[in-house]
């Protein structure tokens, strides 16, 4: 393209909230930001969506929690983490210091749970925003069972939205029937945005042993090999609604991310690649801004126009 | 912990199955023994996590390290047929080190199959500061037991299953077996034990040196997801005297250990884990 003084402007705006750039981190990848300090510049990432927290503290699910799969991995963690008192006490005085978006991923069992939690970290700590995970497939109730209902999330989304003015992304679960329907609902409930997708519900079985490998026998499946399931949601899901859509699952580079963002995704998020490589969002936000700027796309919304209309 | 590309400098077998990998260490950490790195195997989708190793040695002269591995899966197969000058994807120091013993504690040193790296690496690093520890190398049959030069420098001790090599037995017993016949131990203010290898092995010391009252510091091995304490996937079942509930916790083996004491350890749920 001619203009090599064009200049992308990869800003992102969910609600009140606006990200220097599309590319965020996946809840549950980065734990809460510090555990990453040494590796890469924090102040790069568009979003770093934490670590989940719930009311009390969990210990997590027993051992195995953790294993590779073909394609990625699988993992049973259980929402381990110290409980919105603990998040206060000890996460929060780092993250608000953090030069980038701290989105607090929300978990619970039940509805009052999840507003509960809310309404103690908007007092204690107030950081960009709230992303709720209706669709945890490792923990026996709520979490996913809570966001495959339409009804039910629609009500829990108006719950919360009644609590806070912080944008409310509600991250949907690609285990459900139609992923548009509550997407809709979470929308009609007074969502800023969706993001999709959770884990996939897999297991993996010791032949040797003759048992499952994770200890709660299914977990959750991330990595390259979710890629096409996530791009298949956003796309069904961008067209379903009209809040923005964060799109997640499997990207390992810049062209993964791309294809998100030409699926409709607004911004995305990175997970299973941190592990593998920790300077993974660096390459890939590089990627989209020389995308953007070979084809001249003037914003991230330019993405959603690009591709053969379908 | 610093992300880097190292370059190999050997590659080589040092007992069946069992290598050594000596490579670059141009990054300003200093690593110490029990720490771990984490390697990136291959620019592909599988094997797609970082694999952890446990450093077996640190030059600080020459600023190289190294690791022993056991080649026995796709991950460690790649890498076993690595070259010299080839670079690798590095992530470390990461985790905890063994402590010093305490007073005049003499160390024993328990090393099980490819545990016997991090062993190493403790036993040069005591005989630095001159102090003199006993290791003991246990091993299924003779073939996995490499030949070097440490053994002449540390008193050291064989072991293995079949009895093809030293003691017959495993290397737990073995060290039963060489207090009760080979020094009055009396003498000697008391041990301290360090080991690395099978969780059957260090579930059997940590019963064996409970009962003597011995310090023991046992590291652990567990699959790691991000390998720096951010996912909680790699973690062992602790005692704790605090809440959350019921007096026990899970501690992420790449950031509170992988050094752990082994009095803390619940080996009920940790047991039969690698």
């Amino acid at each position: 393209m001619g203009n090599s003084n064009f200049q992308p402007d990869l800003r992102v705006t969910i609600g009140s909230l606006t990200m220097k750039n599309p590319v965020g981190v996946a809840s549950g990848t980065f734990g809460y930001g510090s555990e990453y300090e040494q590796l890469i510049p924090l102040e790069n990432l568009g979003a770093l969506y934490t670590k989940a927290v719930t009311l009390e503290p969990r210990p997590g699910n027993p051992i195995p929690r953790i294993v590779e799969a073909p394609g990625g991995m699988l993992n049973s963690i259980g929402l381990a983490n110290l409980g919105s008192r603990g998040f206060v006490q000890k996460k929060y005085p780092y993250l608000k210091s953090l030069p980038t978006q701290v989105i607090v991923n929300l978990a619970g069992s039940q509805v009052e749970d999840y507003c509960e939690t809310l309404e103690y970290l908007e007092e204690h700590a107030p950081l960009g925003g709230y992303e709720v995970n209706l669709s945890c497939p490792n923990v026996q109730c709520g979490g996913m069972a809570l966001g495959t209902d339409p009804l039910q999330v629609e009500f829990v989304v108006k719950e919360l939205r009644k609590r806070t003015a912080k944008p409310l992304i509600i991250k949907l679960s690609p285990n459900v029937t139609d992923i548009t329907e509550i997407a809709r609902a979470s929308e009609a409930g007074g969502a800023d945005a969706v993001s999709c997708i959770n884990t996939l519900v897999g297991m993996l079985i010791d032949t040797k042993k003759k048992k499952p490998v994770l200890s709660t026998i299914t977990g959750g499946l991330s990595g390259p090999g979710i890629l096409p399931v996530g791009l298949a949601a956003v796309f069904r899901v961008k067209r379903a609604v009209k809040i923005p859509v964060v799109g997640l699952g499997g990207i390992m580079s810049g062209d993964h991310a791309i294809q998100y963002l030409l699926a409709g995704a607004s911004a995305i998020q990175v997970g299973t690649a941190n592990f593998v490589d920790p300077e993974a969002t660096r390459t890939i936000l590089k990627d989209i801004y020389h995308y953007a700027k070979e084809h001249s796309l003037e914003s991230i919304t330019d993405f959603h126009t690009l591709m053969y209309p379908v | 912990m610093d992300h880097f590309k190292p370059t190999i400098i050997r590659n080589t077998s040092i007992a069946q199955n069992y290598f050594e990998l000596e490579f670059t260490w141009p990054s300003h950490s200093v690593p110490l023994p029990g720490q771990f790195l984490t390697l990136r195997i291959a620019d592909q989708i599988s094997p797609l996590l970082r694999r952890p190793f446990a450093f077996s040695g640190f030059n600080k002269e020459d600023r190289t390290a190294s690791i022993i591995y056991e080649k026995r899966g796709p991950a460690t197969s790649i890498l076993s047929a690595q070259l010299p000058g080839e670079a690798l994807d590095v992530i470390g120091p990461l985790g905890n080190s063994f402590p010093a013993p305490i007073n005049d504690n003499r160390p024993v040193l328990v090393a099980g199959g490819v545990g016997m790296g991090p062993m190493f690496f403790l036993a040069e690093d005591f005989l630095k500061h001159n102090i003199h520890p006993l290791l003991f190398l246990g091993a299924r049959t003779k073939a996995f037991i490499p030949n070097l030069d440490l053994f002449q420098k540390v008193q050291t001790l064989i072991s293995t299953d079949d009895g093809t090599a030293g003691f017959s037995g495993t290397s737990v017993s073995c060290f039963q077996h060489y207090l009760e016949t080979h020094e009055n131990h009396q003498k000697v203010s008391g041990y301290e034990v360090y080991a690395c290898g099978p969780n059957p092995m260090m579930q059997a010391l940590d019963r064996f040196s409970r009962n003597q009252s011995w310090p023991t510091w046992l590291s652990m091995e567990q699959t790691m997801g991000c390998a720096v304490g951010a996912c909680m996937g790699c973690v062992v079942k602790v005692i704790t005297n605090t809440p959350p509930p019921q007096g026990f916790a899970y501690a992420r083996v790449c950031t509170e250990g992988p050094i752990f004491p082994g009095h803390t350890l619940i080996w009920e749920e940790n047991h039969g884990q690698q």
